[in-house]
């Protein structure tokens, strides 16, 4: 359903269309990256299913792996994907729908 | 605070860095209150060439450097200490990140081996303002204020403006460092957008028979406002603004027909609905704007411009994107000849037939007029600066504008208590300027002791006072979708406001009836120092047209139901 036409129902975790998707966030290990990463997610109106930290000292560039489930249909991941990269302390966003389509399954 | 005695000329202390960090970028101003963890820069600014004003309250001195930073479209700066001084920057923050506003906050901070030991006025404001700000430092070592501070600036300024927090450790600013060298930093580059499309962009434009823009205050922040106008002007395409759009074309241009959204004109709204292209310039889609999203302009096709790619698609889908800086792409965009006389003729015949009409009945102040004839009255430069509420829209309504900087409203938070604070900014951003506030008695009360501020530094602004003793729009929404169940609205307790202002030490007078409307501006405006012109006004008036919530903005209620 497209982000203007008809009503927008909430997607409970597990619902029929509501598939998790994975993303990878390169971050520049500054204070409060991941913080500010993980915040801005479930603000946007994700639910945050799974995330994993690369191991890293601070200021090392370093991989965030999240898993994120949209809260409702209106949620489009390519906005979630845009609204991630403006954060400064980001240097990629990558979507890895497949990967988190096949772990689901 | 005393300065330390170990400085040498080629030592300095964090607070100097940071005094030295603000004159480096240009800063003439800067607003905030002082307090225990910020004492050393406040010592080191005692000596600086900044002038610091002194609000009364710390969200003052925030929405004051988001005034001077609207008004002026340079990086605002405030100031206050850490814990509670810091908190109550917060709401002049979020309505910096809302509005997009380029505002730089300093807070102090409890030394940095207590931090996170729940000291005295410790807060974790880095935490607390992760939501509200474009981005925000922690500054972990003394060497760095430089960098962090040149940092700021350029993120608050750079691509969509916003806010930006430093948090200031105490230890880190009394520490005495070699004096680092000045940081070299690339100029900001506005970073070319990935779904550009120019040429889809012309198509669309050139197939389009009721083409319609959209204008958002993206126009004003992207410093886009001749190139709107030269596209306007190229094109004759008819334009609606939102209310952070207001002045970025002028509002007695033939082709502009107003406000949108909820309380829009009638026929900016019906042209929304008509319209078979929106060329969406440097809006969002706000609800406000929209009511209910998925009738909104439903035979229009859409090109979506904004220098934040993460707003094209965020809430209607975008026939075509142009991301990247408005200007560049509006002097750019080049469709050619157009067929739509018939279109402009159309929108013609909108705007004449829902024109206002001024002549109310009775013999009290009628607030539309009233404003109507201030902004008439006004030359530029000019800035009305208005709070939250019927007086808000009001003056969104009715009030010609010429330039957007004319023109400070909390547009996305809708923070009451703005007005004030935000007129004291723009003043001091342009002396010249005669600077209005239009005021509520509701939200004025939120920041009154920013009168305190005008008369301690006598700064000129003139404040429109339009009481009808009532929280007017709350009372308008309950009377039409709560049954007419008023709950805390009445405001019958308060203050006396002429005597107020006059214990500040500002002038004050009354206006009670319609005849008394000319002279009061005539005195108020011809005050050489501040000035409040105290008017009583009908506390059964509405804000019309107003789109219900959730309903189309074909929907305008336009008297009472």
């Amino acid at each position: 359903m497209s982000a203007h036409t008809g009503t927008i129902p909430i997607l409970a975790p597990g619902e029929a269309g509501a598939e998790p998707v994975r993303l990878e966030l390169r971050m520049t290990g500054a204070e409060g990256c991941a913080v500010r990463a993980l915040g801005l997610i479930v603000r946007r109106g994700w639910y945050l299913v799974a995330a994993h930290l690369q191991p890293g000292l601070p200021g090392e560039t370093r991989t965030l792996t999240v898993d994120v489930l949209r809260r409702d249909e209106a949620r489009a991941v390519e906005t979630l994907k845009r609204q991630l990269e403006r954060l400064y302390d980001l240097d990629a966003v990558t979507i890895l729908d497949d990967a988190a389509k096949r772990e689901a399954a | 605070m005393t300065a330390q005695a170990a400085i040498t000329p080629q030592t300095v202390r964090g607070a100097d860095l940071v005094v030295a960090a603000l004159e480096a970028q240009g800063v003439d101003t800067v607003f905030g209150y002082p307090g225990g963890a910020i004492m050393p820069v406040y010592d080191a600014l005692a000596h600086s060439s900044l002038r610091h004003i002194l609000t009364r309250h710390e969200q003052g001195a925030a929405i004051a450097a988001e005034g001077y930073a609207r008004s002026s479209g340079r990086v605002g700066v405030c100031l206050a200490t850490s814990g509670p001084g810091a908190t109550t920057l917060v709401t002049g923050l979020a309505d910096a990140f809302l509005d997009s506003v380029p505002v730089v906050a300093l807070t102090g901070q409890v030394p940095s081996a207590l931090m996170g030991t729940d000291a005295f006025q410790e807060v974790d404001i880095f935490g607390v303002t992760l939501p509200v700000v474009k981005h925000s430092f922690v500054v972990r070592r003394t060497e760095d204020v430089l960098d962090i501070i040149a940092e700021a600036f350029e993120i608050a300024a750079d691509g969509r403006p916003g806010p930006v927090l430093v948090d200031l450790p105490k230890d880190l600013m009394a520490a005495i460092v070699e004096h680092p060298p000045a940081p070299v930093r690339p100029q900001p580059a506005i970073r070319a957008g990935a779904c550009s499309d120019m040429a889809a962009a012309e198509t669309l434009i050139r197939e389009a028979r009721k083409p319609l823009l959209y204008i958002g205050g993206g126009v004003q922040m992207g410093g886009a406002v001749r190139a709107v106008r030269a596209f306007a002007q190229r094109t004759q395409i008819p334009s609606v603004a939102t209310l952070k759009g207001l002045g970025a074309i002028p509002t007695d241009d033939a082709n502009f027909l107003g406000m949108l959204g909820m309380h829009g004109l009638k026929a900016a709204n019906l042209a929304v609905q008509t319209c078979d292209l929106l060329i969406n310039v440097g809006a969002r889609f706000d609800d406000r704007a929209t009511g209910h999203l998925e009738s909104f302009a439903p035979h229009a096709r859409v090109i979506h411009m904004d220098v934040d790619t993460a707003e094209i698609s965020k809430l209607r889908r975008a026939d075509v994107g142009l991301s990247g800086g408005l200007a560049a792409n509006l002097f750019a965009l080049d469709p050619g000849p157009l067929d739509i006389t018939d279109w402009r003729a159309e929108t013609a015949t909108l705007k004449s037939e829902h024109a206002w009409d001024y002549a109310a009945p009775g013999t009290g102040v009628y607030a539309p007029k009233l404003l109507k004839d201030l902004s008439e009255r006004l030359d530029e430069p000019m800035v009305i600066s208005c709070d939250v509420g019927q007086h808000q829209m009001w003056v969104a309504q009715h009030c010609r504008f010429r330039r957007p900087q004319s023109h400070l409203s909390s547009s996305g938070l809708g923070t009451m208590g703005f007005g004030l604070p935000a007129a004291i900014g723009a003043q001091l951003a342009d002396p010249d300027a005669t600077v209005v506030c239009v005021s509520g008695d509701g939200s004025i009360m939120m920041n009154i002791q920013e009168l305190a501020t005008l008369n301690r530094y006598q700064i000129p602004v003139k404040i429109v006072l339009l009481d009808n003793s009532m929280l007017g729009m709350v009372r308008q929404w309950q009377d039409l979708f709560f049954d007419g169940n008023r709950s805390e609205v009445d405001l019958w307790d308060n203050p006396d406001f002429v005597e107020l202002a006059r214990a500040f030490r500002v002038e004050a007078f009354r206006v009670e009836r319609r005849d008394e409307v000319d002279p009061g501006l005539d005195r108020l405006l011809a005050a050489q120092g501040p000035a409040l012109m105290h008017v009583k006004i009908d506390p059964a008036e509405n804000v019309w047209p107003l789109v219900p919530p959730g309903r189309s903005n074909a929907q305008m209620l336009e008297d009472a139901l």
